[in-house]
């Protein structure tokens, strides 16, 4: 097996619980492409397999080879030039990355520059302190600094914000050796960072190692010597301090128990000290830090420290510049990157000497099968079932942390063969290993240079793998990952578009040709993903100065909410409006009508409202509630008469003064009289005029403010009558020409309403009653009053309508009379309906055969 | 008893609404709920009222609100919150999200700004611009703590039918030129396919239907992986737009619910009877009840009931509830026995409702029967006839002038113009009648008939009227024995309703598509569909078709409505096709709301 996996560079560090060892590799990942000699340079690296920026570093002498300005190149991790822009005139203190790969420039004077890995500016701004920066700890989205006069500073930079957070003063009088700051958890609260800080010899405060933050100080009285370096671990559980004496000491994060010690026998402290995992600690020596026989040494040393005493070396040509991982330990140098780990269980159970586990087993059974030998079956018989189950996990759990493709292939090949041995073998987590491990060698492609672990794959998750790649511009691959992982690809092609959109913006030339080529390309690849959006694209041509080409991208955005914010943004309301108004979503109507009504004057609001008629009837009813004075300005300039009139009318009832009804009636009036067919309201106004006074005199005179309640003409005649003022209600009845017909009723029913019988007796005598007496019998009855209604009853002219109210009286021999005198059946029948008594019954059958 | 079986069968066969009822109220337990623990004052704007308890399944909003935390329910008005130093720190406003409302409620957080009481907002369906813009107007904006929307739209009534309790949209639609409520309705049909799937078919008649369709499809272009996954459950919708026909509404309705709410009113479905219904227990008198075919069995028989058959109806129903409660003289078997046994209590709670509606038919007998009601039914029908023109304009004019409420007037004034047509003099007389009679603000209402259509001052209408009523076959000249009406015109007593004539077109099935256009052009409006699609799409063994009402639906055409369904399903099973509908509505209304809410009311 040995030709598979070598295992002779495993090195055991530290042992498991169970006393088997802990083995750690080393892994060369790349042949870096670069030209770069790190030594000269400053570096900063982003875990997971990020990008490397490189800048020079001021404090090292360099032969100049041009006079051209610095710049700052960003490579992937095998050594691929992303980009490189020109660095600032100022001297860098530091560089470090952010969560989400934008790189962070620290300026001695204390600007803080933010730039994507393609060195697009994402923000500039400054600490806001007078002297200059001495030492910083970064942490992924922020950054504690120390300032010449020792002072801390804690700088957090999310939402591409910066913002500032003074810490108290140190108290130290000279610069402390090192600061180090250690976030808590998935905190972004300040109160909770905590930063380890370490006074130097010549200070006055005494102590080695103090614990700081934004409230208190903390001496943490540690036995060490004066502690040169810092280093915390992933987890944050412990802390690594190389000590003036040279001694490694591995301690517990609030120090009050020292776990390991090494002692390196250096003077100097290591260029770099850090984690590799969470158990085993890492000294880098530069070539110039080391001290051998040899004058020019040219050599870095890499010295990895596991917990006890347990340790190894690693001697690289030049300088080494080292990152720490998750899970593991980038090691770039000039030459090469590679990946110190730990083995994981699963690999050294199978590829570890003599080993017996099942998956070793599984392995050798596969060997066998691939040889064509027959014996394969029994090796595999002599597990038991849960055995099997083991030994496939255990392959499939290997493959994912292989580095190799070819051992990838055998790890799974292995475990398929494998589970067709078990019974019910549930295949999805094989299923998932595989489509992991596809995506994770296609980004570790040294073309892509993202060298992720297995491990950092599934703590970072796909999408922001995927956001990774989109913000590398490695589209094609993110859209290829996205539909091979069922993801949504909008992201992938609307940032692909944005892109395209950016480069022919560059070209600073307004090429009409080269736009509808561009918009058509988009299209093409957009119709993949129904409903995706066009808004950022057309926004980002906007933003670029290419107003045409936003608007030709924004045509075709489906969501109109979209379409319509940034036509606003872009001040093309009109356009707003008509996308708006197309779309029948009255929300953005009215969206696009109020932001006009802001920006714009009346008269043109006026004036587009008039072009666009559904618009203006929802403006209008808002106006309506909202804005009664634009309202009347529109109805105005628009010479709607009717409308202005009507408008005053509604006006009018909300009136309570005399005087402003009167004068809202007469603008009604007014603008009615400048229409034609509008002659019968312009009476009404004149009439309703009349009423209006007269009733105003009504109030004062008969004392009863009823009278200037707003009472149509029938009900200030009812209420004449309720103060028995016929001679007035004849009157104001003839001026205001209420027909005589409904003058009666009215007069009737208030009669009756009031019980007023003996006027309404007198009302009966009228020399011209237009309506009969049957009204009078019926109100009579409904009134209650059988008594007066009979006075009338003899009245009724229609000798049916008079049979039929002598049934309502139960005058029933009358009716039966009247109708036998008509001679009418037809009646008696109906009459027959009416009554249950056998009297009348025989009557009406009398009468019937009688006229028959 | 054959009807009460086909009704059994078809609760089994409607996709389950409930689903999305569940779906809703959750929403709406989850957004009174918040927030959690606290005691509040709930204050609910009149038009959500209705929706709410529907949602909710409460005749007392204040009982079933209780447990989420609601010590007080107060209707949002022009007045203030009505409040001492012991009410609860916190307000929850449920409002309808139309500018009068938003009024009131920006006021009212106006006035209680000082007590600094946590105000959450709910927005139904849908926080607006304009609603916002109103609320920065009266400057409360940052006083709301939280503001939601709350989709309280399409809701399940009964199995086979929803409504969204929208009281104004007729009017905003076509007198406002306020097209919001469409949105609202195409939103919700959207929401609706997200549960049953995509419906293949959408087809309908009238302009606002088919601008409905037509942001249906524009939404369905907007969301990318929207219902198209799920397999349809419902063929086709149809949209009927209520502009089509206005006459029927403001008819006077016939049938047993219909008079039920012409003359009492009834409201989300509930009705409190202003009457005693029960000498024998007095408990029942005063109380609400819940009219759904859901619970009551007896209503499920009587409701379609046209009032001349409604006698022999009750008895029916009386005579099947005697028949049940009999079994137990005839049981044998301990089986039997036991099984009697279960069906117990349903039977004793039938044998109550009957006797409640007993009592409530026997009074809506009196009231239809009385001479006021047969005159106003007698000229109804002179109208829907064309005959008798100066009777019935005689008969209007003693309305008003014998002061006969308003709507009534109104309705008799529409009906005449639809179906005689109007002259110019003949409404200049009435216009001076209705003005000296009610007032002057008559005016501003008779201004909105006009707009709307509902009167059309020296229009064409009475040959346009007689042709389509032809065409349509809507009118019923003769009726000999109502007991064997073959056609829904019995709602109507000879009129049938144009929608449910079309929606019968519709539903049969037998026509193709270009044939039913043809038939649906004979009405005013715009036609729009989907063309027939290839028949291996739509399964044909069951078919699910959805009816939506735009603008409104009275009871009676409902009846019409259930009995065209109750044929179909039953022809169609003959041919091995079970169907079934889905009736959905902006609302339920009547003639009296359907004219009060175009009153030219001032604001």
């Amino acid at each position: 097996m040995t030709d598979l996996v070598p295992t002779h560079d495993w090195q055991p560090l530290g042992q498991d619980k169970d006393g088997s060892y802990t083995y750690y590799r080393k892994v060369e990942v790349y042949q870096m492409k670069w030209t770069v000699d790190i030594g000269e340079c400053m570096v900063a690296a982003a875990p997971y397999g990020g990008p490397i920026a490189v800048a020079r570093d001021p404090k090292k002498l360099v032969k100049a080879t041009s006079t051209q300005k610095p710049m700052i190149r960003t490579y992937t991790s095998s050594g691929v030039l992303i980009s490189q822009f020109p660095q600032r005139d100022a001297i860098i203190h530091s560089m470090s990355w952010t969560s989400e790969e934008l790189l962070v420039i620290l300026f001695t004077h204390g600007l803080v520059c933010i730039y994507d890995m393609h060195g697009e500016k994402q923000l500039e701004d400054s600490l806001g302190a007078q002297s200059n920066v001495l030492q910083a700890s970064y942490y992924p989205d922020g950054v504690v600094v120390l300032l010449e006069e020792n002072t801390l500073r804690h700088i957090t930079f999310e939402d591409r914000k910066l913002s500032v957070i003074v810490f108290p003063d140190l108290g130290c009088t000279t610069a402390p050796y090192t600061i180090q700051c250690r976030p808590l958890g998935e905190f972004q609260d300040s109160s909770m960072l905590q930063v380890y800080m370490s006074p130097h010899e010549n200070d006055s405060a005494k102590g080695t190692l103090f614990m700081l933050n934004k409230l208190e100080k903390v001496d943490l009285n540690t036995p060490f010597q004066h502690v040169l370096k810092v280093a915390i671990n992933p987890k944050g559980n412990l802390v690594a301090t190389f000590n003036s004496n040279g001694k490694v000491n591995v301690s517990t994060a609030n120090m009050q128990k020292n776990i390991s010690e090494f002692n390196t026998r250096s003077r100097e402290p290591p260029n770099q000290l850090l984690w590799c995992g969470n158990d085993v600690v890492v000294c880098c020596f530069l070539p110039e830090q080391i001290q051998t026989d040899k004058p020019n040494n040219t050599k870095s040393l890499v010295l990895i420290i596991g917990p006890g005493t347990d340790h190894d070396k690693y001697t690289y040509e030049g300088p080494v510049h080292a990152v720490c991982e998750g899970d593991c330990m980038r090691i770039v140098s000039n030459m090469r990157c590679d990946i110190v780990e730990r083995v994981p269980v699963s690999t050294t159970q199978i590829f570890g000497l003599g080993s017996l586990e099942p998956s070793a087993s599984l392995m050798d059974a596969y060997r066998d099968y691939e040889m064509e030998n027959a014996s394969s079956v029994n090796s595999l018989r002599e597990l038991k079932a849960e055995q099997l189950t083991d030994a496939v996990t255990g392959c499939i759990d290997a493959a994912g942390h292989e580095w190799d493709t070819n051992v990838q292939t055998k790890l799974l090949k292995a475990a398929a063969y494998g589970k067709c041995f078990c019974r019910g073998y549930e295949s999805d987590a094989f299923v998932d290993r595989c489509k992991a491990l596809r995506v994770l060698n296609a980004v570790r492609d040294p073309a892509v240079g993202i060298p992720l672990t297995l491990t950092q794959y599934e703590d970072l998750s796909h999408i922001v793998l995927i956001d990774r790649l989109i913000s590398r511009r490695l589209h094609f691959l993110a859209y290829r990952v996205s539909t091979y992982l069922d993801c949504k690809t909008e992201k992938v092609l609307v940032h692909w578009a944005c892109s395209k959109v950016q480069a022919i913006a560059r070209m600073k030339t307004n090429n009409k040709v080269a736009d509808d080529e561009l918009v058509r390309a988009i299209q093409e690849k957009f119709q993949l993903c129904p409903g995706i959006s066009y808004r950022d694209v057309a926004e980002t041509a906007f933003r670029l100065n290419k107003k045409n080409l936003a608007i030709q991208l924004l045509e075709k955005e489906p969501k109109v909410s979209d379409q319509v914010t940034l036509l606003i943004g872009m001040g093309l309301s009109e356009m707003a409006l008509v996308k708006a108004l197309d779309s029948g979503d009255t929300d953005q109507v009215y969206y696009v009508l109020l932001t006009m009504k802001k920006g714009q004057t009346d008269d043109e609001l006026i004036a587009t409202l008039h072009n666009n008629p559904a618009a203006r009837d929802l403006f209008l009813t808002y106006c309506e509630h909202q804005d009664k004075k634009l309202l009347k300005k529109y109805y105005v300039t628009m010479q709607l008469h009717h409308q202005i009139a009507f408008h005053a009318l509604r006006a009018y009832f909300n009136e309570t003064d005399f005087a402003n009804k009167l004068r809202l009636l007469a603008e009604a009036r007014d603008n009615f009289s400048k229409r034609n067919d509008r002659k019968q309201e312009v009476d009404m106004m004149n009439e309703q005029d009349k009423l209006l006074a007269k009733q105003n005199v009504y109030a004062q005179n008969k004392k009863d403010p009823r009278f200037n309640q707003g009472f149509s003409v029938a009900a200030t005649l009812r209420l004449l009558i309720f103060h028995k003022d016929f001679k007035e209600a004849d009157s104001l009845a003839k001026e205001l020409n209420v027909p005589l017909k409904m003058y009666h009723w009215i007069k009737l029913k208030a009669l009756c309403k009031y019980q007023l019988w003996a006027e309404l007796e007198s009302f009966g005598k009228a020399r011209k009653n237009p309506i009969g007496f049957a009204p009078f019998v019926e109100e009579c009855i409904k009134a209650g009053q059988s008594f007066e209604a009979k006075k009338y009853v003899h009245k009724v002219e229609d000798y049916a309508a008079r049979c039929e109210a002598y049934c309502d009286l139960s005058m029933f021999e009358d009716a039966i009379k009247t109708a036998e005198h008509e001679g009418d059946t037809g009646v008696l029948e109906a009459i027959r309906t009416r009554t249950t008594d056998a009297q009348h019954r025989q009557l009406i059958e009398t009468a019937i055969r009688k006229i028959g | 008893m054959s009807s009460a079986k086909k009704n059994d069968r078809t609760i089994d066969e409607t996709i389950k609404l409930t689903q999305l009822k569940d779906f809703i109220k959750d929403e709406t337990v989850e957004a009174l709920k918040h927030p959690e623990g606290t005691k509040k004052i709930l204050c609910l704007d009149g038009s959500v009222t209705g929706a709410l308890m529907s949602v909710l399944d409460s005749t007392d909003l204040s009982n079933t609100l209780k447990p989420l935390g609601v010590v007080d329910i107060q209707l949002l008005n022009h007045e203030k919150l009505k409040v001492d130093i012991n009410s609860p720190k916190s307000v929850v406003y449920v409002v309808r999200s139309d500018m009068t409302a938003v009024k009131m409620l920006g006021r009212r957080i106006k006035d209680d700004i000082a007590s600094s009481r946590a105000v959450y907002v709910h927005m139904v369906p849908k926080t607006t611009e304009v609603c916002l813009r109103i609320l920065d107007e009266y400057g409360v904006r940052s006083n709301i703590r939280e503001l939601n929307s709350l989709e309280l739209d399409l809701i399940p009534l009964e199995y086979d039918f929803m409504t969204m309790e929208l009281d104004t949209c007729f009017r905003e639609m076509t007198l406002d030129g306020d097209t919001t409520t469409l949105a609202h309705i195409a939103r919700s049909l959207m929401k609706f396919q997200a549960f049953f799937g995509h419906i293949p078919i959408v087809r309908g008649k009238g302009r606002f239907a088919e601008k409905v369709a037509t942001m249906m499809q524009r939404m369905g272009s907007e969301v990318s992986d929207s219902s198209k996954s799920l397999a349809p459950e419902v063929e086709a919708l149809y949209i009927f737009d209520r502009e089509v026909d206005c006459l029927t509404p403001v008819l006077f309705q016939q049938t047993y619910e219909g008079l039920i709410d012409e003359f009492y009113g009834i409201r989300h479905q509930l009705f409190t009877p202003p009457f005693d219904v029960s000498t024998e227990d007095p408990q029942l008198n005063g109380k609400t009840h819940l009219l759904t075919a859901e619970k009551d069995h007896v209503f499920t028989m009587l409701r379609g009931s046209h009032l001349k058959t409604l006698a022999a109806d009750v008895q029916r129903a009386t005579q099947e509830v005697k028949k049940q409660m009999d079994e137990r003289n005839h049981l044998d078997k301990l089986g039997d026995i036991r099984e009697f046994m279960g069906r117990l209590p349903s039977i004793t709670e039938q044998k109550a409702k009957l006797a409640v509606h007993i009592s409530i038919a026997v009074q809506v007998n009196r009231m239809a029967n009385s001479r006021e009601y047969k005159a106003l039914l007698e000229h109804q029908k002179n109208m829907i006839d064309c005959q008798r023109e100066k009777e019935v304009s005689d008969f209007i004019e003693e309305c008003i002038c014998k002061d006969n409420p308003l709507p009534k007037v109104l309705r008799l004034v529409c009906m005449f113009s639809m179906t005689f047509g109007l002259s110019p003099t003949k409404y200049q007389a009435l216009k001076t009648q209705l003005v000296q009679n009610y007032g002057i603000q008559v005016l501003l209402t008779l201004d909105n008939l006009e707009r709307t259509q509902l009167i059309q001052p020296g229009g064409k209408r009475a040959n346009m009227f007689t042709s389509v009523s032809r065409n349509l076959r809507l009118r019923m000249e003769t009726q000999k024995e109502e007991e064997k009406v073959k056609d829904i015109s019995f709602a109507y007593g000879g009129w049938a309703p144009p929608l449910v004539r079309l929606a019968e077109i519709a539903i049969t099935g037998k026509l193709q598509w270009n044939a039913m256009e043809g038939i649906f052009n004979q009405y005013p409006g715009p036609t729009f569909g989907t063309p027939d699609l290839p028949d291996d799409i739509i399964s044909s063994q069951s078919r699910v078709i959805m009816l939506f009402f735009l603008g409104g639906i009275t009871y009676g055409e409902l009846a019409a409505l259930r009995w065209v369904k109750a044929l179909a399903q039953e022809r169609l099973a003959e041919e091995g096709v079970e169907t079934s509908f889905i009736i959905a509505t902006t609302k339920v209304v009547n003639g009296v709301n359907f004219v009060e809410k175009l009153y030219g009311a001032v604001r």
